[in-house]
């Protein structure tokens, strides 16, 4: 669909969406630890390890947006999507930031040169007292990351996991998600989509995303009927 | 971000990226509105690249829109606004100086970065825990401090496995001769950032000043050379200047993850020299130690840990100074978050995923493959018939490393060697004993497995 079909509608920004208020904690302490970290004064670096779909990206950029909001400067990077596209000076500089948020760490396991690219930007960031995010899916101790030097540096993170949530949670989570959209969808519609559209987070985010967009062009609330219409054309 | 234009972009974007890419590509990027103008200002050359060649058309296209065509054309270049307030300084770590190199406002990609790292001034001899494991690398170290390039301890080299305080002992001599002399010029640096100033002076037609720089050093303090590997350009320019500087009587100190001769890739004739000084090893620190490093740690971050609790994770962890930092870590934000004084209870539940993790991570199949990867052999090398010694003697190691780290039985051990007898497995853990005593080379090589799957 190009701009100029779409009507250009008001928007909402990453930081209405992805929030740490607005995400559903296994543990209040991994929440305040968030919380502390994010003040940028106390806590220089953490590290989230969870499986695919436990909300690491999510926790990323919810991070992300406060700090900024505070008028820090803070760079995300995702490092599954740098590893496919680009080489690994790109990380190159960053370390100017204040906060770093490293997604995807394990994405660079086994690449020398992105392992290495990684190990010298932790250095750097440290000598500049930036401070430091990073999502993995396994903790330091059992990283698949073969350079010893930055598996040591990684293990000095106080370290958080993050679990799995069952299918209710993840409705609630869905229903909170949809809210901080300004989306109102129910509990049956949140089950209509985890039944049909797999159990996986991040792809139904991706659905929720889609689905925002099509119901702001269209004007429609979130029902069964326009989401099978909406998700069926696309 | 200051500008309200390009927020709204952003929030365009948003629907036609994942939050991953927008995260990645978009967010760092800073932007400069003005009426006419939209300048937006990517960290490096290649998120610029990337931006330009993925969504500039658009990006051109939505700012057309949203402005009724008021601004035509946007701009993207390298460069950064200075606009973070000045973040207060955590507990634990005093800048030496703080941030003052960030230069005001528009920083374009070819202002001169200062050369060397800023040296922490919390490295120091008194924060240096000293056990069995380091005790004659400190005892050198402190020598070289008092006398620093006439001590003959030059080049001072400090080689050992991450983690063990190699990086702590270098700064505490450095931290130590500007207290001796404060004129003194000392300069630290790890070696990827020696090869990344030499790049950008070669760049910027300043390779003389960059000579310059360092030979009029007092004290070169260069970490990591492992990584000058491969770099032969870095490598003969270090050589010049690690020359210049002892003819100079001027100290220089390396640390490496291991012995001179075994790193790869490096110039013979620097290789030679950097064992004309004197070189110590780095051991991993035993209980003790790694108790009184937990108990010095925390009184950094102004808590007092008991010494039961220091003891409880020091038994459990034993690796290396950073893993048990990254426990002590986890202990301190339990304690606080759950408002619990420090009990050994209270440690066993903060470091339950942490400590189930590092257990489960030793099997017989981890021990070969990590046995077979040290000794560059292959892992059906170790369970085949083949008893020639450059086979035999890694298998005879893997045999009493399984031994030592695993529960399994001798018959298990056997059987997952290629089905071996109990008996061999017997005898390969008296003759690694036995060579362990004898020949200094195979208890190092078995300290340093050990450590790796131990860590």
């Amino acid at each position: 669909m190009s701009l100029a079909e779409t009507q250009l509608t008001l928007r909402l920004s990453p930081q209405e969406i992805y929030r740490l208020d607005n995400f559903l904690f296994a543990k209040q302490e991994t929440k305040q630890a968030l919380q502390a970290f994010c003040q940028l004064t106390e806590l220089d670096f953490l590290y989230l390890a969870g499986e695919s779909g436990t909300g690491k990206t999510h926790l990323l950029i919810a991070c992300a947006e406060s700090v900024q909001q505070m008028g820090y400067r803070v760079i995300y990077l995702s490092l599954s999507e740098l590893v496919k596209t680009a080489e690994p000076a790109v990380l190159q500089a960053i370390e100017q930031a204040d906060l770093l948020c490293l997604d995807d760490i394990d994405a660079i396991a086994g690449l020398p040169e992105w392992e290495e690219a990684v190990f010298h930007c932790f250095n750097r960031l440290h000598d500049a007292k930036g401070c430091l995010l990073v999502a993995a899916q396994q903790t330091p101790a059992n990283s698949p990351i073969t350079l010893a030097d930055l598996r040591s540096r990684l293990a000095t993170g106080l370290v958080y996991q993050l679990v799995m949530m069952n299918d209710e949670q993840k409705q609630q989570a869905l229903v909170l998600q949809a809210q901080s959209r300004g989306l109102m969808i129910t509990s049956e519609v949140a089950q209509y989509l985890l039944r049909h559209y797999g159990r996986d987070m991040p792809a139904l985010m991706t659905v929720l995303q889609q689905l925002d967009k099509a119901s702001l062009q269209a004007k429609r609330k979130l029902t069964i009927p326009f989401i099978r219409q909406v998700l069926a054309n696309g | 971000m200051s500008s309200p234009l390009w927020e709204k972009c952003l929030s365009h974007l948003e629907g036609d990226l994942s939050a991953q890419q927008l995260n990645t590509w978009l967010r760092p990027l800073q932007a400069i509105e003005t009426e006419e103008s939209l300048r937006l200002l990517a960290p490096n050359p290649y998120v610029k690249a990337w931006v330009q060649e993925q969504l500039e058309a658009q990006i051109n296209q939505l700012v057309h829109q949203l402005t009724q065509g008021l601004i035509e054309h946007i701009s993207i270049e390298v460069g950064t606004i200075d606009q973070a307030p000045q973040r207060p300084k955590r507990v634990a770590s005093v800048s030496a100086s703080p941030k003052t190199d960030k230069e005001e406002k528009l920083e374009t990609v070819k202002s001169e970065p200062a050369l060397g790292s800023p040296i922490n001034p919390l490295f120091t001899f008194d924060s240096y825990v000293e056990g069995k494991s380091n005790q004659i690398a400190r005892a050198a170290s402190l020598h070289v401090a008092e006398a620093p390039g006439t001590s003959g301890y030059n080049p001072l080299f400090l080689y050992g496995g991450t983690g063990l305080g190699k990086t702590h002992l270098m700064l505490a001599v450095g931290n130590k001769i500007k207290q001796n002399n404060p004129k003194a010029r000392v300069i630290y640096l790890s070696s990827e950032r020696f090869v990344q100033d030499m790049i950008t002076a070669l760049r910027n037609n300043a390779i003389d000043q960059f000579k310059n720089h360092y030979r009029s050093a007092d004290a070169l303090l260069i970490d990591d050379i492992q990584f000058f590997a491969k770099k032969e350009r870095s490598q003969e320019e270090f050589f010049y200047t690690f020359n210049s500087l002892l003819e100079g009587q001027r100290q220089i100190i390396l640390t490496c993850d291991r012995f001179p001769k075994e790193v790869d890739n490096l110039d013979e004739r620097l290789q030679s020299r950097l064992g004309w000084g004197l070189t110590v090893a780095i051991e991993p620190p035993e209980l003790e130690t790694r108790v009184a490093i937990l108990i010095k740690k925390a009184q950094q971050n102004l808590i007092t840990l008991p010494e039961d609790v220091a003891f409880f994770i020091a038994k459990r962890i034993k690796s290396n100074v950073r893993d048990l930092e990254g426990a002590l870590q986890r202990v301190l934000a339990f304690s606080r978050f759950t408002n619990q004084p420090m009990s050994i209870d209270m440690a066993q539940e903060a470091l339950k995923d942490l400590l189930a993790l590092h257990q489960k991570l030793v099997t017989l199949e981890s021990i070969q493959k990590t046995v077979a990867e040290y000794f560059k052999v292959r892992v059906s090398e170790l369970l085949a018939k083949k008893r020639t010694r450059s086979i035999a003697r890694p298998r005879q190691i893997a045999m009493a490393l399984a031994k030592e780290l695993t529960s399994h039985s001798l018959p298990e051990i056997g059987e997952s060697f290629g089905g071996r007898d109990h008996t061999t497995v017997l005898h390969a853990c008296r003759k690694v004993a036995e060579l362990k005593e004898s020949d200094p080379r195979v208890a190092e090589d078995y300290r340093n497995l050990l450590r790796t799957l131990s860590s």
